[in-house]
């Protein structure tokens, strides 16, 4: 005799689908291969390149290529959109759809905790922030830098001569932009507009003096020109640069700008000066920090930092606490963490580098960890306890 | 086959969505750190405005371009040597007799100690990636700072370097050390 069939609504329909095994499997194959081809292509791409093309959110669809540039697979679904279906996966057939009673109870626990680590994944995707704060020994700062990504800055000198807060056009704005690409912005703060061309994610800044031959294919601005240099698989040594015009009716600057150049270049319009540069993103912190030493050692023939450890004062508001600050060891403020992540000594001068990280979600995983074994471990134990009890009551059941 | 087509077609219409003109309007600021008050050698500048900075080379800390079609550099270095040999170094470049010694230059305060002011004018040689030149003007200083020296000169065609020579020299007495990011001494 076979069962009636159950109707379902469409919206039944959907959640079943939803929460199904299927899109489960689908999803942990796709991630598999995404992990695949993004470590595959991180070899000739670089790391940063090859996180941002798989794994941000921006990346909704990806194509495999290889060092030639072809293709090598089809286009496959972005990292982030998989994991984001992987999660209404769960927790609609891990936490919804399952049965729910003491016995499933620790599982149900375990499931909320794995779901819970994919959201943090997801907040640290979005709200993550990190710079390298580097200082000398018996320095101080209050600011961080982007790795890898370079804004444009404009302010105007005060009477003082001391630069006012800049106008930043972000990173985000220019990295898009390909060497034919023209960025109008227009500055409500400035009596001015600005036109960006030629930006180069990868270039090197030259003198035509220097260069005459190379010169004669680029665009000279006060005696300097700026040219494509093969991209680095490290993000970081890509340094960017670009020309901008600064026009007010009739009054025109050519400028060019280099992420070589830290200091600002200058203009004047309308009785006042003003400097700009292109410099890596600027992240001020809420704290100083003075290096009162810092100490290492290379690995033996190279300049390569073996370990290294700094004792720093954290400044804030005029309250000054001393932290040491040892690989692994690191010091926190807020929301924010400062590890030492390099150590140098150019010219018996010893500076330390670190990295800053701001992450909300940053202990989540580790939360998360500790309570999906927690309850598998509860899990587990249960089980065990309750087939140990039915054999028990077997064997008695027997021997009576 | 037509799910992979249309896979393909899709990416492909999402890396294709370029613009290459575009136009924003940006407002955003950033707070001041001691970012912005990192000078080169730790010398803050006061420049006249008719002065226009441009990008430094290893050599040229600071570097600025003025008068009639930018034909005037001025230019900050920090350089090994005595006050006297880099005096005479840039006599030389005119073809000038060097000096004796430091008498035969003009004293002037800068950065809160003594320098030289040198001054020169005729044929310069060539040397440094440049040209000869004829009837060109040299006025800067040279200023001892610790086993270094601080230079600052100015070259240009004669008659432009003259007219800069005032705003050259109260640049050059307005320089002052800034060292923010320098932990203080208890």
């Amino acid at each position: 005799m076979s069962q009636p069939k159950i109707e379902r609504s469409l919206g039944q329909k959907v959640f079943r689908v939803l929460s199904g095994f299927e899109i489960a499997v689908v999803c942990f194959i796709l991630l598999f291969l995404l992990t695949f081809f993004g470590t595959w292509e991180q070899q000739y791409l670089g790391l940063y390149q090859a996180i941002d093309k798989y794994f941000d959110i921006d990346s909704l669809f990806v194509v495999p290529r290889n060092e030639h540039d072809k293709i090598i697979f089809l286009p496959l679904p972005g990292t982030y959109w998989v994991i984001v279906v992987l999660s209404i996966n769960m927790f609609c057939g891990g936490i919804v759809r399952m049965r729910k009673g003491w016995r499933t109870a620790a599982v149900l626990v375990s499931h909320f905790a794995i779901l819970f680590m994919l959201v943090a994944g997801a907040v640290s995707s979005i709200a993550k922030k990190e710079g390298l704060m580097m200082v000398y020994q018996g320095e101080k700062s209050d600011y961080a830098q982007s790795y890898h990504s370079s804004d444009i800055e404009v302010f105007a000198y005060d009477e003082k001569g001391d630069r006012t807060a800049p106008t930043v056009i972000s990173s985000g704005e220019l990295e898009p932009l390909r060497n034919e690409d023209t960025l109008h912005v227009d500055l409500p703060e400035f009596p001015f507009e600005l036109e960006v061309t030629g930006y180069l994610g990868a270039s090197s800044m030259a003198l035509a003096k220097n260069d005459p031959e190379r010169a004669k294919n680029h665009k000279v601005i006060d005696g300097y020109f700026i040219h494509e240099v093969e991209r680095s698989t490290t993000q970081e040594e890509n340094m960017p640069g670009c020309y901008v015009t600064v026009s007010k009716g009739d009054e025109v600057y050519e400028l060019m700008l280099s992420n070589l150049n830290p200091q600002p270049i200058s203009f004047v319009i309308d009785g006042t000066r003003y400097g700009m540069l292109l410099t890596r993103k600027l992240w001020p912190m809420p704290f100083e920090v003075e290096l009162n030493k810092t100490v290492g050692d290379y690995y033996p023939g190279t300049r390569k930092a073996r370990w290294f450890q700094s004792d720093v004062t954290k400044v804030t508001d005029g309250n000054r606490e001393d932290y040491e600050i040892i690989m692994n060891h690191p010091m926190r403020h807020g929301g924010f963490t400062l590890y030492q992540a390099r150590w140098d000594k150019p010219q018996g001068r010893p500076f330390s580098g670190f990295a800053i990280v701001r992450n909300p979600s940053d202990r989540w995983p580790e939360w998360a960890f500790y309570i999906s074994t927690a309850a598998l471990f509860t899990h587990f134990l249960t089980m065990l306890s309750l087939y140990i009890m039915r054999s028990t009551r077997k064997s008695s059941k027997a021997v009576s | 086959m037509r799910i992979p087509a249309l896979l393909t077609l899709v990416a492909a219409l999402f890396t294709s969505c370029h613009e290459s003109e575009r136009s924003i309007s940006v407002s955003e600021t950033r707070e001041l750190t001691l970012f912005d008050q990192k000078y080169p050698g730790n010398i803050k500048d006061y420049p006249p405005l008719t002065w226009r900075r441009i990008h430094g080379t290893e050599m040229r800390i600071v570097n600025y371009l003025a008068g009639p079609e930018d034909s005037v550099e001025i230019f900050m270095g920090i350089s090994q040597g005595g006050v006297l040999p880099n005096s005479n170094r840039w006599l030389g470049q005119f073809g000038k007799d060097p000096a004796a010694d430091l008498t035969a230059f003009t004293e002037i305060q800068v950065l809160g100690r003594e320098a030289y002011l040198v001054e020169a004018s005729g044929d310069l040689a060539a040397g440094m990636g440049n040209p000869a030149k004829p009837d060109q003007g040299l006025i800067g200083f040279v200023r001892k700072s610790g086993e270094d020296v601080i230079t600052l000169k100015m070259t240009g065609p004669a008659a432009d370097v003259a007219a800069q020579k005032e705003a050259f020299l109260a640049y050059a007495t307005s320089l002052e050390f800034v060292d923010l990011h320098i932990i203080p001494a208890p």
